[in-house]
């Protein structure tokens, strides 16, 4: 009896023995893969249980951990990512490796089907084998989950989704690693192939977002990290957000956290998705244009082995002259652009070298493939001089005001740190919530903004350290959908008319200071377990006996009516409030009180803990003065023309009549204003303040004297 | 009936096969000779469909290979390092043949592995040479192609399973009209089964010829002539390719009809006249010493 009477169940018995065979690969991930979604499931879901049997989670809170414990193991949030790639490059390597033995191909190519069916065929192979075992396993952990009572209707979502992304991450990979081995000739090479092409935009985008560090002035790190064509970089990209946003309160039992993931995700898959598909485009192009005989070569095709050769030795010289920023980081100057260039030049030809030893296999060969090398160092060089002068108006982009749908001021200095039972550190302030709209004035503020960064920038790089203006990071939200960041430093007086414009308006506040945006705090706050301290002039007083809404509204008032630029353009604040909630979630919060913010101050004189921020004689003891440049008078003289290495003079007070002129010169500098205008201080001399009274010692408050009211005492015994 | 015309293929810059043209009709066994990078290899690769030619034209039974699965399935390649798949038993190589070959007989490949000795439930990678080699040569004549290339297959095998193949080769032949086309770097070893031979030399074909036309066309004879006189006129006219002598013992090869070659002899009167069987060698050596090769220095080592 021949074979072409074999029934269809014989047929698959047979095809069983083949898979079995070839594909032996799948027996070692398939533990990996049960073990990491049964045992998985089952020992998150009982550490949880045990949990919130030690301490006495309500049922609600133990179903919504059960939730997060069971999607962590097979929701969006999941690390079993690293086996899908694992599985997927170990599937295509098996799959295709036969390309790179004689033997194996005269054993596959000499039977009767044609080049298509043969792909065809170890794409259905290697496709089948994963799902089934990664949805069979899915489905066992999924049945565990339910007998446990960690099953809902969002968290199947969830892994609806993660199923479908695990096949989308699958299916780049594998296509990946397939076009990797049909470009050479040996498995060594298929697997840097692999590697390479895995990570290589990250690279080139993480090469040149560190190169706009470098040379951009304006350049922020605010601004989005962006990778295409990597889908290592889609799964790794978002996986912060997604573990963030599972640990939001909504998190596994409402719509919106479904809604979230996918808005969030889309991007990211989508660009998967295409790597895949032109990943198997290629794949279907050079497995035409392939041929038998080029098993055991390097790389197989001549115009990729060129390719391979100048991106490596452009990454190189990129990479090569981000370390030398490195080293000479802390002494960098204009000067030392050049030195980097040449090392780039240096870096670049040297790989080139390298590379074709490397890709040649013989030492001989060093100087062989001359016309890419000098591509490469063309390429190289045409980067650093696009980046060293700016030809792309990198930081000189100031979008048109019609084209810019809102704007934002980023405010990373957050008043409110919230943490979580498992050390979650939350913020409220997110740059969505700031949507200033007088894009004319603030295009202008930008403007000038960037100007001064590049002088200042330029003035660093030439050793010249001086403030020009206010530091700030600011957002474009342009109308075509861009997300513009950029680091500005708005000159002082120049635009401050515009400057107060934008930061009286309430749009601005909104998104600036997060108690306005306090409700979670507001939420969270368990009036037996919470704390308010008044802190000022080095005195403080607390009290657990106050309403944080309370506090809050009338704090929020003040925000809004008495915050204005030009107050706090020339005052710095009085006091901070400290607010401590010691409920199952830890809440701090650090909020500077100034002298008008009269509401807070009639509410912390109603649950009596001010403290007057105005010091009299008899209240200090000593006040110690520094002068960090005895024989100098920084006001009067450039500080290019101080020597920064003169051992600071000290001077101590205790007469009254001192201490009384020196109280009313001074201000205390402990605290942050944005908006203050620091050249409204000398900052040649420091100011320590030692109280009467019950204080200690050694405690003391630091202050900072004005500019023009130096004592003459003090410039007489410091000096 | 496998047709090539003016075959070519190069590996970098090393020509393979050069402006090869070959036909092995359908049930004679076609031999391909020639020393290691002669072509041997690269043309059976080509007529099994694994590499494509640079030129020139392919066709078995009147249809192209290449990536053509209809004319695949009636050939069968046996490389000359056979691969089978990780792990595998005769008995998996069977059942794995049997989805890709429809004629396979999976009986009858269990019945050939008992008669040859080897154990089909035995690792293949556990088998000496010689018995993977018996293993590939069953699967061969199991899969019921219609073409069975055999590159270097009977290297190795012993002199037993040696006849015991050629045995089956004949049967095949008999029995379905199974053409085996089998590339050997020794002359000897393809003496005694090939019916057609044909010669490479670094990738150009030097001679191809029916062994038995061959032999018809030369003789080899053994002769003492009295006086040179005698010699003269026995080989007047003839074709001499060789001619050896030791003493007053000629050893001479001559193209011609062994009628027309005793004919001549007798008018040479020689005292002692003998016909002798030539051997593929000797036909070979006269053949290719003719057109200014050596056959000595690059097939018989």
């Amino acid at each position: 009896m021949t074979s072409a009477n074999l029934s269809l169940g014989e047929k698959i018995k047979n095809h069983r023995t083949y898979i079995n065979r070839t594909l032996w690969s799948s027996y070692i991930a398939f533990p990996f893969l049960a073990a990491y979604f049964i045992l998985g499931v089952i020992m998150m879901v009982s550490r949880t249980i045990n949990y919130a049997a030690r301490y006495n989670q309500s049922e609600a809170v133990l179903y919504q951990e059960k939730l997060r414990a069971v999607s962590r193991i097979l929701g969006v949030e999941q690390i079993g990512f690293v086996l899908i790639i694992g599985i997927a490059v170990m599937l295509a390597l098996q799959g295709f490796s036969y390309v790179f033995t004689t033997s194996k191909l005269d054993f596959y190519l000499s039977q009767p089907t044609t080049k298509a069916q043969r792909i065809a065929g170890n794409y259905f192979n290697a496709i089948s084998t994963f799902l089934i075992m990664y949805v069979g396993c899915e489905i066992i952990a999924l049945i565990i989950a339910a007998c446990m009572g960690a099953v809902g209707k969002y968290l199947l979502l969830s892994v609806l989704i993660e199923t479908v992304r695990a096949f989308n991450l699958f299916f780049a990979f594998y296509n990946i690693t397939v076009l990797a081995v049909m470009l050479s000739g040996t498995l060594p090479i298929a697997i840097l192939l692999t590697g390479c092409f895995s990570f290589i935009s990250i690279l080139f985008a993480g090469e040149l977002t560190l190169f706009k560090g470098i040379f951009f002035a304006t350049y922020t790190s605010m601004q989005p990290f962006k990778v295409i064509f990597s889908p290592m970089y889609d799964r790794f990209g978002p996986y912060l957000y997604l573990m963030e946003e599972e640990r939001a309160s909504y998190a596994l039992t409402t719509s919106q956290y479904i809604n979230n993931v996918l808005v969030k995700l889309l991007p990211y898959e989508a660009d998967m998705l295409v790597t895949g598909i032109i990943a198997f485009v290629f794949v279907i192009i050079f497995v035409r244009l392939r041929q038998a005989e080029w098993a055991g070569k390097g790389i197989v095709i001549r115009p990729f082995r060129w390719l391979v050769k100048i991106v490596v030795c452009v990454a190189a010289g990129l990479g090569v002259g981000y370390i030398v920023y490195l080293v000479y980081e802390s002494v960098w100057s204009a000067k030392l652009f050049t030195q980097m260039c040449i090392i780039m030049v240096l870096a670049t030809i040297i790989t080139g070298c390298i590379a074709e030893v490397l890709l040649e296999g013989n030492i001989r060969k060093v100087f062989k493939g001359k016309a890419q090398t000098i591509m490469a160092l063309a390429i190289v060089l045409l980067i650093f001089t696009i980046y060293r002068g700016d030809l792309l108006g990198y930081d000189s982009y100031v979008p048109a005001a019609d084209k810019v749908e809102s704007c934002a001021v980023i405010n990373n200095a957050r008043s409110f740190n919230l943490y979580n039972n498992v050390s979650y550190n939350g913020r409220i302030l997110d740059e969505e919530l700031m949507r200033v709209t007088n894009t004319e004035d603030f295009v202008k503020i930008a403007a000038a903004g960037m100007e001064t960064r590049r002088l200042q920038k330029k003035n660093y790089d030439d050793n010249v350290f001086e403030s020009l203006g206010y530091d700030l990071e600011i957002l474009y939200r342009l109308k075509s959908g861009r997300k513009i960041y950029r680091y500005i430093t708005v000159p002082y007086e120049v635009v401050d008319e515009e400057l107060a414009r934008i930061i009286d308006s309430e749009e601005f506040k909104r998104g600036y200071f997060d108690v306005l945006s306090d409700d979670i705090v507001r939420e969270l706050d368990n009036p037996t377990l919470h704390n308010l301290t008044y802190e000022s002039s080095g005195d403080s007083e607390s009290t657990k006996n106050f309403s944080y809404n309370e506090f809050s509204d009338a704090y929020r008032k003040d925000i809004l009516e008495n915050y204005s630029f030009e107050y706090m353009s020339k005052h710095m604040p009085v006091g901070s409030v400290v607010y401590e909630g010691n409920s199952e979630n830890y809440v701090y919060g650090n909020l500077d009180v100034f002298d008008n913010y009269s509401n807070t101050i009639a509410y912390l004189k109603k649950i009596g803990i001010y403290k007057e921020s105005t010091l009299d004689v008899s209240s200090v003891r000593e006040i110690k003065v520094d002068n960090y440049y005895p024989g100098y008078d920084t006001e009067t003289m450039p500080y290019s023309d101080v020597d920064i290495n003169v051992e600071t003079s000290h001077a101590s007070y205790t007469d009254p009549e001192q201490i009384k002129e020196l109280l009313s010169v001074i201000i205390e500098s402990g605290y942050y204003n944005p908006w203050f205008d620091y050249d409204l201080l000398n900052d040649q001399y420091s100011v320590q303040v030692y109280r009467t009274g019950e204080f200690s010692q050694y405690s003391s408050t630091y202050y900072s004297i004005l500019k023009g009211k130096v004592p003459g005492f003090v410039k007489e015994d410091t000096n | 009936m496998i047709e090539l015309l003016n075959l070519e293929k190069s590996f970098d810059d090393i020509k393979a096969v050069n402006r090869v043209s070959l036909n092995i009709l359908d049930g004679e066994v076609f031999g391909l000779v020639g020393t290691n990078g002669a072509g041997k290899s690269t043309i059976l690769r080509i007529i099994s469909g694994v590499i494509k030619p640079d030129a020139g034209i392919v066709l078995v039974d009147k249809r192209p290979v290449y990536d053509n699965p209809d004319v695949k399935r009636d050939i069968f390649y046996i490389s000359d390092d056979q691969y089978f798949l990780p792990n595998a038993t005769p008995e998996e190589m069977a059942t794995f043949y049997e989805n890709i070959y429809p004629g396979f007989d999976k009986l009858r490949f269990h019945k050939l592995c008992t008669g040859f000795g080897l154990d089909a439930k035995r690792r293949i990678n556990t088998f000496s040479k010689g018995m993977k080699k018996q293993v590939s040569i069953l699967l061969g004549i199991c899969s019921g192609t219609k073409y069975l290339l055999c590159d270097e297959t009977f290297d190795g095998l012993d002199p037993v399973v040696r006849q015991g193949v050629k045995s089956l080769f004949a049967g095949e032949m008999t029995d379905r009209g199974m053409t085996p086309v089998i590339a050997s770097h020794n002359l000897r070893e393809l003496e005694d089964i090939c019916d057609h031979i044909g010669l490479l030399h670094q990738g150009g074909v030097i001679l191809s010829e029916d062994i038995e036309d061959m032999k018809i066309k030369m003789q080899k004879v053994q002769c003492v002539f009295a006086s040179e006189e005698d010699e003269k006129k026995a080989l007047e006219g003839l074709n001499v390719l060789l001619h050896e002598t030791r003493g007053r013992l000629h050893t001479i090869t001559i193209r011609g009809e062994r009628e027309e070659v005793e004919a001549a002899f007798s008018r040479g009167n020689p005292i002692f006249f003998e016909v002798l069987a030539l051997s593929l060698e000797e036909i070979f050596i006269s053949e290719t010493e003719v057109v200014g090769y050596d056959i000595r220095k690059f097939v018989l080592g």
